[in-house]
């Protein structure tokens, strides 16, 4: 049985995460899929969409926050679950195969 | 040095963030406010920053109230699930309906922006003219013990029932221990000239007793009040000043005690600070000095204004009583002039009965601009609650319920309303802080109480926002409620008939507009031509550059050989500074408050019935004539080698008793009384000269008041006066120094032109006029847009039946006359019970008009005459484009 789907904004989310890796925290992730998709990203939409994630079992969150008297922010990372890379996978897969022949992207035709 | 995010898009993010997720959001936030800052700028970055919190707040809005429709885990709530699901989906609904509203809202911007400005314009008058009946008419007196001070009353029979007791009376009524547990009195104080904070500015002063302050149930914040020995001569003088003052010069107020304030003729040790707020007995007296009417056992005629606490356990009623049974025997050895009964009165009700009437009908003049204003709107929104039958009837049959709908027309009238309340509330701000210096001096002296943007004030411009704001909805919201499912399959002709009820329900409000602003039309008519009647009277004489000079001596030197030298010297001193063509001294200064003597008039020779007469006498030198510019119109102008009781007239008195022309060489005598100078039985006429305007004689409802001139006697005054005729140019200020230089430290000096004494005199008239005159003059512009407004949606609603009408022969005129017809019926009505409102308002403020009538028939008729003439020119416009109407286009259309 297929697991959760992605939806468009997810998708991106979790992409940006696959990219950042280890850096992948809110800010980060916004400014990712901002450069990437040209779109404008709102913060409350990024933790909303994080949070669903979290909730379909795709992602977990770590949140880190300095210790009193140190300095540094509050930064909540992301991290795939195997449920997530799975979901990521035949996500990919499904637009890989539906842009297959299409040549919408200059350059990506096969 | 770390850029700083904006604070209020911080704080608003911060209020609408999930518990879990406000530190991190916040802190990616920051971290990239930061970057931008270093990389484009502040101000890109602030943009950026809002432009974020503005994207974010619906979806953690949805996150934090709406966890189910998110799938997210949200916060853990301590509601049940069903309670807490009515309540987000209450929110999410009630955002919808706001957003539903601002659409609406913004199909006819331009509309909305112009109901918001005249809704808040008309407010805020009714904000300002509340303030200031709520100065001087409803709110009581700002002192803890107002509601048990009395005022002593002397009905004196020329000057009418004014606040005043001469000091032997005082000592007497303080002995009353039963009646009274204090008795105080004030005094007028010269204007101040103080360095506050660091400008030079007027200030004015107020002699007190010293127990006056703990009598009103105050004591100064700072130091102490004034005790016995401060008023006693001799003593080191000492004032008490208001807050505002002690922080202009001083800074801290503790730091002001003892302090010396300079006024230029004297120096005062500081003994205490008023906190801010008091107010006595006006906004205008700051500085407070200590006096000691006379000595106890005087009977010294200089009158004080008193102030009495009642005893614990009294009541008006037992002192009214007592004053009636005590006072002849309190008053048997004073002069006769002060025999008239005395009586007390509320403090409150003193206050109010100045300016009661006046007030009361101005916020009645403003409430119906208020209304005219909710009337207009009424009428715009119901053409466009017809326009929207058809967008509700299509939401209802998309699922919209009766309620949202209404909710909805609702949000909308508050989004009208807000606005406009905001507008208000800065125009009344505005408003309020130069009213009291637009106010006559007079009624400015009238009032205790600040005329602000206080609490009162604020709930009251609620209550008239709410009033509006039903209002302004009220159309759309009946429509809305009306909406019926069914209502969709109705309408789907492209133009909406109206039904007969909605055609008189538009010609209604237009009548009920109309007859609004015919009352306030009336109203200004009748008090711009009482001002311009006023204006344009002739004073008599030429009374530009004329000063008028005061030097009130001190009790002690009233009437003593001390008192004469210093009158003779500041005349001196007068005639010889450059800058003054011509001074003479006088016992009233122009115009002149009612005083002077009662009495049956005598005309020597005649056998006709003495008539009880009220006389003004003016005691004057011989260069009173050429420093006024009185004309002689017979005989002569009164010369320093005359007899005693040698007069010269006014033409008004001459022409009333000697309509001959005889008056001069004549010889009357005015009651029992010696005239004016002791000795006297008898007057002699020796000239006539042109009437004084502004002057009691000049009193139309005072027939009987007249005016004469007569030498100055010899006796030492109790007040100096003076009039002076300046170069051009000429400053008061220099003139003052002059009389200051010459009178001493001990005496108050004042000086104003001629001509502001005459402005203030009709000051209030002539604030009615100004007001009353804006008000109509809105209000008509208001009511004229509004017919035609109407009028052109009424013939669009009826554009198939003319066309119509047009298509089986009916001619261009006939079609004119159908639209004019019925609105000039409504017109005339509205108009007729305008007449009568008018009538029945005006008739109250009889006595505020000068020169006319309450019940002039010219200016009714004439407003009436403009009202219907304009109104039918704003009808005709749009008869006349439908008179144009073809019949073949319309007919298509349908």
């Amino acid at each position: 049985m297929p697991g959760p789907s992605l939806a468009e904004f997810e998708f991106y989310v979790m992409l940006a995460i696959l990219r950042l890796g280890d850096e992948a925290y809110g800010a980060k992730v916004r400014q990712e899929i901002e450069s990437r998709t040209d779109r404008p990203v709102s913060i409350g939409a990024l933790y909303t969409t994080l949070a669903r994630l979290e909730a379909k079992g795709l992602l977990t969150l770590h949140t880190v926050k300095p210790q009193p008297g140190q300095r540094g922010k509050a930064r909540r990372y992301c991290r795939f679950t195997q449920a997530g890379s799975r979901a990521l996978q035949r996500s990919a897969t499904s637009v890989t195969r539906m842009m297959a022949g299409l040549d919408l992207v200059p350059g990506s035709s096969r | 040095m770390k850029a700083a995010p904006p604070r209020l898009a911080r704080l608003l993010l911060f209020l609408l963030l999930d518990r879990r997720d406000v530190d991190c959001v916040l802190s990616d936030l920051e971290e990239e406010f930061e970057q931008r800052v270093a990389r484009d700028g502040r101000r890109s970055a602030v943009r950026w920053y809002r432009a974020q919190v503005r994207a974010s707040a619906w979806p953690v809005i949805r996150r934090r109230w709406m966890p189910e429709h998110d799938g997210a885990p949200g916060l853990q709530s301590r509601r049940s699930p069903r309670v807490a699901r009515r309540g987000a989906a209450s929110v999410v609904q009630l955002a919808t309906e706001c957003r539903w509203a601002w659409r609406a809202l913004g199909r006819r911007p331009g509309a909305r922006i112009l109901q918001a400005g005249l809704i808040g314009v008309t407010l805020a008058a009714c904000a300002l003219a509340f303030s200031a009946a709520d100065a001087f008419v409803f709110r009581p007196a700002p002192y803890p013990n107002a509601d048990r001070i009395v005022v002593f009353q002397r009905h004196m029979e020329m000057v009418g029932t004014r606040p005043a007791t001469s000091p032997a009376e005082l000592v007497r009524w303080r002995e009353q221990t039963d009646l009274f547990s204090g008795v105080e009195a004030h005094d007028m104080g010269a204007s101040l000239h103080l360095p506050i904070g660091g400008v030079t500015e007027q200030v004015g002063s107020r002699q007190i007793t010293p127990g006056l302050l703990e009598l009103l149930g105050t004591v100064p914040r700072w130091g102490r009040p004034f005790v016995d020995r401060d008023a006693e001569p001799g003593s080191p003088a000492v004032a008490i000043i208001s807050e505002r003052v002690a922080r202009g010069m001083f800074g801290d107020p503790a730091t002001a005690i003892d302090r010396e304030l300079s006024t230029g003729a004297e120096s005062l040790r500081i003994v205490g600070v008023m906190a801010r707020g008091f107010l006595f007995p006006t906004a205008q007296e700051e500085v407070w000095l200590p006096f000691v009417p006379q000595a106890p056992n005087s009977t010294n005629v200089r009158l004080v204004m008193p102030l009495a606490l009642m005893a614990p356990g009294m009541s008006m009623a037992a002192i009214d009583e007592a004053l009636a049974a005590r006072g002849p025997g309190l008053r048997a050895d004073l002069p006769r002039f002060l025999q008239a009964e005395m009586t007390a009165a509320p403090l409150n009700v003193v206050r109010r009965d100045s300016h009661e009437r006046l007030f009361k009908a101005l916020l009645g003049a403003a409430l119906c601009l208020l209304l005219i204003a909710c009337l207009n709107v009424t009428s715009l929104e119901l053409a466009s609650a017809v326009r929207r039958a058809r967008t509700y009837a299509v939401q209802r049959v998309l699922g919209a319920s009766r309620g949202a709908l209404v909710r909805v027309a609702l949000i909308e009238g508050a989004l009208v309303a807000g606005p406009a309340i905001v507008l208000a509330l800065v125009l009344t701000w505005w408003g309020a802080s130069i009213l009291p210096a637009l106010l006559p001096v007079a009624m400015r002296n009238g009032t205790s109480n600040a005329i602000d943007l206080d609490g009162r004030t604020l709930i009251f411009v609620a209550v008239c926002a709410v009033a509006a704001w039903i209002v302004a909805a009220l159309p759309i919201v009946w429509r809305a409620s009306r909406t019926d499912v069914g209502t969709a399959s109705e309408l789907h002709g492209r133009t909406l008939t109206l039904s007969r009820s909605q055609v008189l329900a538009r010609h209604a409000l237009m009548a009920a507009q109309v007859g609004l602003t015919v009352v306030l039309l009336v109203g200004g008519s009748l008090f711009v031509r009482s001002s311009v009647e006023q204006a344009a009277r002739e004073k008599g004489f030429d009374s530009s550059g004329l000063a008028a000079i005061e030097v009130l001596f001190p009790g002690h030197v009233w009437r003593t050989p001390a008192a004469a030298q210093v009158e003779s010297d500041v005349l001196a001193r007068l005639q010889t500074h450059p800058g003054v063509r011509s001074v003479a001294r006088t016992s009233m200064l122009l115009p002149a408050a009612r005083a002077g003597i009662a009495g049956d008039l005598q005309i020597a020779g005649r056998a006709t019935t003495a008539e009880r007469v009220h006389i003004s006498g003016y005691q004057v030198d011989p260069e009173y004539l050429q420093t006024i510019g009185l004309r002689i119109e017979q005989g002569r102008w009164l010369r320093a080698d005359d007899e005693p009781g040698a007069v010269v007239l006014d033409e008004r008195f001459a022409d009333r008793y000697w309509p001959d022309g005889s008056a001069v060489g004549a010889t009357f005598t005015v009651g029992q009384r010696a005239g004016f100078s002791r000795g006297v039985s008898e007057f002699h006429v020796v000239g006539v000269v042109s009437a004084v305007r502004g002057d009691m004689a000049d009193d139309e409802r005072a027939a009987t008041a007249h005016l004469m001139y007569l030498g100055r006697s010899a006796d030492a005054p109790a007040i100096s006066r003076f009039v002076a005729r300046l170069d051009e140019g000429e400053r008061l200020e220099a003139l003052l120094e002059v009389v200051r230089a010459a009178a001493g430290d001990e005496t108050v000096v004042r000086a104003s032109f001629v001509d502001d004494r005459y402005a203030d005199l009709y000051g209030e008239a002539s604030l009615a006029a100004t007001i009353s005159g804006a008000f109509g003059t809105v209000a008509f512009a208001v009511a004229v847009a509004g017919i035609y407004a109407v009028i052109a949606f009424l013939v669009a609603g009826r554009t198939r039946e003319i066309g119509i009408r047009i298509a089986v022969g009916a001619s261009g005129s006939r079609v004119q006359r159908l639209v004019i017809g019925p609105t000039f019926a409504f017109m005339a009505i509205g108009t007729m019970a305008g007449l009568a409102g008018a009538w029945a308002a005006v008739r109250s403020l009889e006595s505020q008009l000068f020169g006319i009538s309450a019940s002039d028939p010219v200016t009714y008729a004439g407003v009436a005459a403009v009202v219907i003439a304009v109104g039918l020119v704003a009808t005709w416009i749009p008869a006349r484009r439908a008179a144009r109407i073809d019949p073949a286009m319309t007919l298509r259309a349908e």
